[in-house]
């Protein structure tokens, strides 16, 4: 069967990685080796057992226990495969097909189960097996049965099988030992044993951060204790382990990425200190890489619910450690964006944001959200979005809508985007490279080419991120974020995913390419209209128009009266109670509506809005209603001959008509603003001052001037007025006179000073 | 025999008899005879019923026999109470008799040699000619012997032997005598004896301490005084404990002499205010306003706070019985804080603080222990008491400053939590807010957080589950996940609704800008009568639609007509009164439907009165009461004796009085600006 079995899983990371030619020679020689070893101890084996046979044969049949006893090499399948079968005859062999199937299904009790190795589970007297067993200690103490091929004697084929690991008087000695400990002493003694690991631990760790370059074999120490196998401190020295190399690789990894290197480099002569560092990047690589693929596996392990055979951990504990895994994982993600296998990490979380566990999910989601703010360079973030997207893709939209929504923290804000549409055009820059061929000489051609490679060599000199490069990458990822937006928009319009694509759209509405505006607004517009939509996606969306038009949109000719109205019809629908947080998004709107577009708005539109929003900041909490009104005066100041609403005089015909969701044909010259009496009584000392302003005209001298209020725009007054967590702005007033006695006076005094700090 | 007079003591009918006896004077002789009948009663009017006759032959003939079992069978019990009960009213009442001897050496000395010499039995004899005696001429000596006296009596109530006193109350009939004496004869013998005249102003107190005859006096004073306090503390029946309140509200002005004797009946008030019936509970606060009146530098912080506390520490739990004291505690609290408006900011600015820390922490936490520490009836009581505080001190620039942050707070405290399973407490922060916002001229919005309500309620849905009785918002917080089934629940939820849509519109319905605050409720009730299809919920609700439109149209016109602009504050003040004096379509029809639902709260009070399966305890003192009457009546037709009927019709004359005074109902909120103690008394 086979050649010797491979002790080490082939993870996805080792693909990846390109290993010296030396390590995978030593791996060779190692392998070539320990196949001669195996080859010996199998000859001796096999020694053995004949003389075993013939013993058996010559003797009186012994219990089965005495077989059992003896002391068992590991390699039984080499053991198997040398055993001549062509001793046993027909009936035998059917008998033994027979134990083979029963042994694979009732044998293979499920606490000892492993994954289903065909050769490995022969047959086994299951009753027995199961007597062997001490009730007490099931749970701390697993018994693995190994099925060994039968032995047929004179009377007939004997099952056999052989414990793993310790010999039964061993078992039992320790069992003993354990057994007579009471409780608080076994926690003591895991304690101590915790203590003592942490030690290596902490020794291991602070040599290797110490000097690195000598001591980077001890990582591979340290490493070596993730496989823990004493059971009562496993899972604890595991999660340390993973913990601490964790930050020794944050502490110790360079700030470039190492490449492996090139056959002829490696056979040029270098000084002793270069090889030393080579030989440190060498090493690091590869137990980062070992790490990482620790990581990974147990993470696998518990997705998959997989239980190991020897594993010294419980089937409970894997949550736990696949968690501190994901942490790990999490804080490398952010900490060594530059280093090896950032790809990896990234290829590995992303399912993992979308994970049924909310903990881990959320934990993938909150790491991604701060790479994206994080990322100067935009490279990780593009790797993160391609992959992002893809799996977005792969699972055919049914994502939690957290995913999409850290695709929000990108910094994406900065770039220009006439550069954005020059990179859009890529074959565009080729041809430009074909016309210059089809043009310039060879000579010029030859210059120009060495031209650019200097440049290169200067940049490449210069180490910095170049803006260039860095607004490509900027504009290759926000084409993937809106290519998902797109599509979602296209396949899965009743998702759950509407609102953070609409939420998307609003924030990076001012990178759209001009291409796609027109099909973007007619479905935004299907979408309005639908009437499926909540009130915050609606607002999504006219915020989403509106920054389209009021950016490089101006140069489409729409009026987009629809969605006037559509604001108009909603105002109404927002109140103090939930929707109060959404009036932030209609203070942005309300900006690219009335202000930037003032010339293309009618004074009676204008008034409309004005009327309508006064009264809805009747309705609203006091830093909406503060929004609103500042609001209100903005559009006043662009609209000068909205004072008609201050005045009481009707307007050539027609009654106002509140309740009208027409915005040009509510007759809004006929009302005035009443709603700001109410308001000068509001309870919230801010509203009182706007109110009065507005009632005046909205003034910038006199008693009803605003002062520094009107330096802030709407939507950072809602900000600051903000009473998520209960803060008193402005603070509460002290008494006005003074105190009869100078102890209340003081007593006073203490305590305001304490509601400011506090509250 | 301490222990019989003990038991006397908190024997119903002898303290009913005390009382009725203070009402009525000189009938002094009848108390032995009622007193020893309680134990009997129920056999008594079981024998009326059988053989009358027999029945006053016994009356008249066999008193000792009735005596004789009363006795014999209350003696073991309570001398196993009293192995039970080591006192600590015992002990202070010897550090002060302590602080007494060490005051004054001649005392000590002779009472030293007293304590040598038998101790004197009190009798009723002794009595009647101290009463007559004080009537004619007191004199520190003879206040010093009834002093003594009623010491003696007070420490037998303790279960203490008489061992530091002259005298030995030994009789229940001498306790009573004694005790009623005092209560009634002591206060005017003091003011003669200390030759105090009542001020010609009658708002000025005169403290006894003005007088030159104060410092002879001053030890007798102070022991009896102490010794009131005791009786108090140790009292149990309410009419017993009106009557010495009343007596204590007379010495108020000796107590204010005494600092400590007052810190001592400060913390008896306090405990009847916050937990007695309601007519001590009345009396114990004017003792409490008379003291914070009178030495306001002294005692108004302290007391106020000690007010504060313990009614936080009495509105854990609100039923409908416990409501209108609770009611009482904010009215009365109200009072107390209208004294000096300077202290109250300082209180409520703390108070109003913790409450928001209390939320803040709420806030950031998002854990379920957290939002219950706001989430509870404490709170939300101390929530309403800083409205009704605020309210009924409005026209103040001192306390105007705080409308605002507590404002906040209860807008914050709605929006904590916003399920549906806690809409009852929603109302009642909207109810806080529309008293608060009515009172003190302030806008808040509070319709939002009511028509919240009607969106995300599906009346459409059928009721999962019928239910027994509806549900009673005043006096719950929390909806149970049964309730939020139940049939009763939307109907109690479209009742309250309306309640408070219409009280909110009632408090704006002249403001210019009405038109405007009513905009969004009718579209959402135009939309709610367009999506409902259950005729019972359409109907109130168009009513209500119909009522606000019409006010709305109708301030519409007028402003329409108006010749200001929106600038002239002045002009729109003056508008708006000239429109609430001529009365708005919907201040007319709230006035109408008020008087109509007042009626069915009454209605539903007193049946309430009637349901017995709500409390327990509550239901049982209203039996004993009830009895009380009825033994009253037979005692009456026994007797004969008219004063007792007279007195009792009195009571029962405060108890109505209190009851229509201090009644909670839910639509209530508005309160008097002074609350009117004269017509309770």
């Amino acid at each position: 069967m086979g050649p010797p079995r491979s002790k080490k899983r082939r993870p996805t990371f080792r693909r990846l990685l390109k290993t010296s030619g030396v390590k995978l020679e030593n791996k060779l020689k190692n392998r070539t080796l320990k196949q001669q070893n195996v080859a010996k101890k199998q000859r001796k084996e096999q020694k053995k057992l004949r003389a075993a046979v013939k013993d058996a044969a010559i003797r009186t049949p012994r219990p089965l226990e005495t077989y059992r006893n003896r002391p068992e090499e590991e390699e039984e399948e080499e053991f198997l495969e040398t055993l001549p079968t062509d001793m046993m005859e027909e009936d035998d062999v059917q008998q033994m097909t027979a134990m083979a199937r029963q042994a694979s299904f009732i044998t293979r009790d499920l606490s000892a189960c492993g994954p289903v190795h065909g050769g490995k589970k022969r047959s086994a007297d299951a009753v027995r097996s199961y007597e062997k067993v001490p009730r007490k200690m099931v749970r701390t103490e697993e018994t693995e049965v190994i099925h060994l091929l039968p032995i047929k004697d004179q009377r007939g084929v004997v099952p056999q099988s052989v414990e793993r690991g310790m010999t039964q008087q061993q078992r039992l000695v320790r069992l003993t030992e354990m057994a007579s400990l009471t409780a608080e002493q076994r926690e003591t003694l895991r304690v101590q044993k915790i203590n003592d690991r942490k030690l290596v631990i902490a020794s291991l760790g602070s040599a290797v951060v110490s000097d690195p370059y000598r001591n980077i074999k001890r990582v591979k120490e340290l490493r070596g204790m993730l496989m823990e196998s004493d059971p009562s401190v496993a899972v604890t020295v595991r999660k340390l382990v993973m913990v601490s190399l964790m930050e020794i690789f944050k502490d110790i990894a360079p700030t470039y990425r190492i490449r492996p290197l090139t056959p002829e480099e490696k056979a040029a002569k270098v000084k002793k200190e270069t090889q030393q560092i080579r030989e440190f990047e060498e090493g690091l690589v590869s137990q980062y890489k070992f790490y990482l693929e620790d990581l990974e596996q147990t993470i696998k392990d518990w997705k998959q619910q997989k239980k190991k055979r020897r594993q010294a951990v419980g089937f409970d504990s894997y949550r736990g450690l696949a968690e501190v895994s994901v942490r790990c994982l999490c804080s490398l993600l952010l900490a060594l964006p530059h280093f090896n296998f950032h790809n990896n990490i990234v290829v590995v979380l992303v399912p993992l944001m979308n994970d049924a566990d909310k903990q881990v999910s959320q934990m993938c989601c909150d790491a991604f959200r701060n790479l994206f703010q994080q990322d100067k360079e935009g490279g990780a973030s593009l790797a993160a979005v391609r992959v992002i997207s893809g799996l977005v893709k792969r699972l055919n939209y049914h994502v939690r809508p957290e995913l999409l929504r850290t695709l929000l923290s990108l910094r994406i804000k900065e770039v220009q985007m006439k550069k954005d549409m020059e990179d859009t055009a890529p074959t565009k820059k080729f041809m430009n490279n074909k016309e210059k061929r089809k043009k310039l000489s060879r000579m010029q051609r030859k210059w120009k080419k060495a031209e650019e490679k200097l440049e290169k060599e200067l940049l490449e000199a210069e180490a910095s991120e170049s803006k260039e490069k860095k607004i490509k990458l900027h504009t290759e990822t926000l084409n993937i974020v809106f290519l998902v937006y797109f599509r979602i928009l296209k396949k899965a319009q009743k998702s759950v995913l509407l609102p953070a694509v609409l939420e998307g759209l609003a924030n990076f509405a001012h990178l759209i390419n001009l291409e796609f505006f027109d099909d973007l607004l007619n479905v935004l517009q299907n979408l309005i209209q639908s009437g499926d939509l909540t009130n915050r996606e609606s607002l999504h969306c006219i915020q989403t128009v509106f920054t389209i038009l009021s950016g490089q949109g101006d140069v489409l000719n729409i009026d987009p009266l629809n969605f006037y109205s559509q604001l108009y019809r909603m105002l109404p629908r927002l109140h103090a109670g939930a929707p109060n947080d959404d009036i932030i998004i209609v203070l942005r709107c309300l900006d690219a509506m009335l202000t930037r577009r003032r010339k293309q708005v009618t004074l009676q539109r204008a008034m409309a809005f004005v009327k309508r929003l006064s009264t809805l900041s009747l309705h609203v909490l006091p830093n909406a209603s503060v929004g609103l009104l500042a609001a209100s005066r903005a559009t006043v100041h662009a609209f000068p001959r909205c004072d008609l609403l201050l005045d009481n005089e009707v307007q050539g015909s027609g009654f106002y008509l509140a309740e009208l969701d027409e915005p040009e044909h509510c007759n809004s010259q006929n009302t005035a603003l009443w709603e700001l009496q109410p308001l000068q009584r509001h309870y919230h000392p801010v509203v009182r001052r706007l109110a009065l302003h507005l009632s005046h005209g909205a003034p910038s001298e006199g008693s009803a001037a605003l002062g520094a209020l009107s330096r802030k725009s709407p939507a950072e007054l809602f900000n600051a007025y903000s009473v998520r967590d209960m803060t008193f702005n402005p603070p509460v007033a002290p008494p006005g006179s003074k105190k009869k006695k100078s102890f209340t006076a003081k007593y006073v005094f203490y305590t305001y000073k304490e509601f400011v700090l506090v509250l | 025999l301490a222990s019989i007079k003990r038991q006397k003591l908190e024997d119903l009918s002898v303290d009913e008899f005390l009382l009725s006896g203070f009402d009525s004077a000189g009938e002094g002789d009848s108390d032995e005879e009622k007193g020893k009948a309680t134990e009997h009663k129920e056999q008594l009017s079981r024998l009326k019923n059988k053989d009358p006759e027999f029945y006053k032959f016994l009356q008249a003939n066999d008193q000792t026999l009735l005596n004789f079992d009363d006795t014999d069978t209350s003696e073991d019990e309570d001398e196993k109470k009293y192995h039970r009960l080591p006192s600590a009213l015992e002990e202070a009442g010897s550090g002060d008799d302590d602080d007494d001897e060490d005051d004054d050496m001649g005392q000590k000395a002779s009472k030293k040699s007293k304590k040598a010499v038998e101790t004197i039995k009190v009798t009723d004899k002794m009595i009647e000619d101290w009463k007559a005696a004080m009537k004619k001429e007191p004199t520190p000596r003879l206040f010093r012997e009834v002093t003594q006296a009623f010491k003696a009596a007070v420490a037998t109530t303790k279960g203490e032997g008489g061992a530091q006193c002259r005298y030995k109350v030994a009789d229940s009939s001498v306790f009573n005598a004694l005790v009623l004496f005092c209560i009634r004869d002591i206060y005017v013998a003091l003011q003669r004896m200390l030759n105090l005249k009542p001020d010609k102003d009658q708002k000025k107190l005169v403290l006894p301490s003005s007088s030159p005859k104060w410092q002879k006096n001053q030890l007798d004073v102070k022991m009896y005084l102490s010794g009131v306090v005791q009786l108090l503390s140790c009292l149990t029946e309410s009419t017993v404990i009106s009557a010495v309140l009343r007596h204590a509200n007379q010495l108020a002005p000796y107590y204010l002499c005494l600092p400590k004797q007052c810190r001592h009946l400060v913390k008896q008030l306090m405990k009847q205010w916050s937990t007695g019936e309601e007519t001590s509970r009345v009396l114990a606060f004017l003792a409490l306003n008379k003291i914070c009146r009178h030495k306001q530098e002294t005692y108004l912080n302290p007391i106020l706070k000690q007010m504060y506390i313990s009614y936080v520490q009495n509105c854990k739990f609100t039923s409908p019985n416990v409501l209108p004291m609770i009611n009482f505690m904010q009215r009365t609290l109200t009072e107390m804080y209208s004294l000096d408006t300077q202290a109250t900011y300082q209180h409520a600015f703390i108070y109003i603080r913790q409450l928001a820390i209390h939320l803040r922490n709420a806030m950031t936490m998002k854990k379920k222990e957290t939002y219950q520490s706001v989430y509870n009836w404490q709170y939300i009581h101390c929530l309403y008491l800083w409205c009704r505080v605020l309210s009924s001190l409005h026209p103040s620039d001192v306390l105007q400053p705080l409308i605002y942050p507590l404002c906040q707070v209860i807008i914050g405290t709605m929006k904590l939590v916003p399920t549906s399973r806690y809409y009852p407490l929603r109302m009642h922060c909207c109810r806080a807010l529309t008293l608060l916002s009515s009172s003190t001229n302030t806008f808040v919005p509070v319709m939002p957080f009511l028509l919240e309500i009607l969106q995300q309620v599906d009346f459409n849905k059928k009721p999962g589950r019928m239910s027994k009785k509806p549900i009673n918002f005043a006096v719950i917080l929390k909806l149970s996940k049964v309730n939020l089934m139940e049939k009763a629940y939307k109907d109690g939820l479209i009742d309250q609704l309306y309640d408070l849509i219409l009280e909110y519109f009632h408090t704006q319905a002249s403001s210019i800008g009405f038109p405007e605050l009513s905009l969004p409720t009718v579209i959402q009730l135009k939309a709610f009568l367009k999506e409902c299809k259950v005729a019972n919920y359409c109907k109130p609700v168009r009513q209500l639609l119909e009522k606000v439109q019409e006010n709305s149209s109708h301030i519409t016109g007028r402003r329409q007509k108006a010749a200001f602009g929106v600038a002239d504050a002045t002009a729109v003040a003056a508008w708006e009164k000239q429109i609430k004096e001529e009365g708005t379509p919907l201040s007319r029809y709230y006035s109408q439907w008020k008087k109509l639902r007042e009626k069915e709260i009454q209605l539903e009070i007193s049946g309430k009165d009637r349901m017995e399966d709500l409390e327990l305890p509550e239901i049982k003192r209203r039996k004993i009461q009830e009895k009380k009457v009825e033994d009253k009546k037979e005692f009456k037709d026994l007797f004969e004796s008219d004063s007792e009927s007279d007195s009792d019709d009195g009571e029962l004359k405060i108890k109505g009085k209190l009851r229509l005074t201090y009644a909670h109902s839910p639509i209530e909120i508005g309160m008097p600006r002074s609350f009117t103690c004269g017509t309770v008394l």
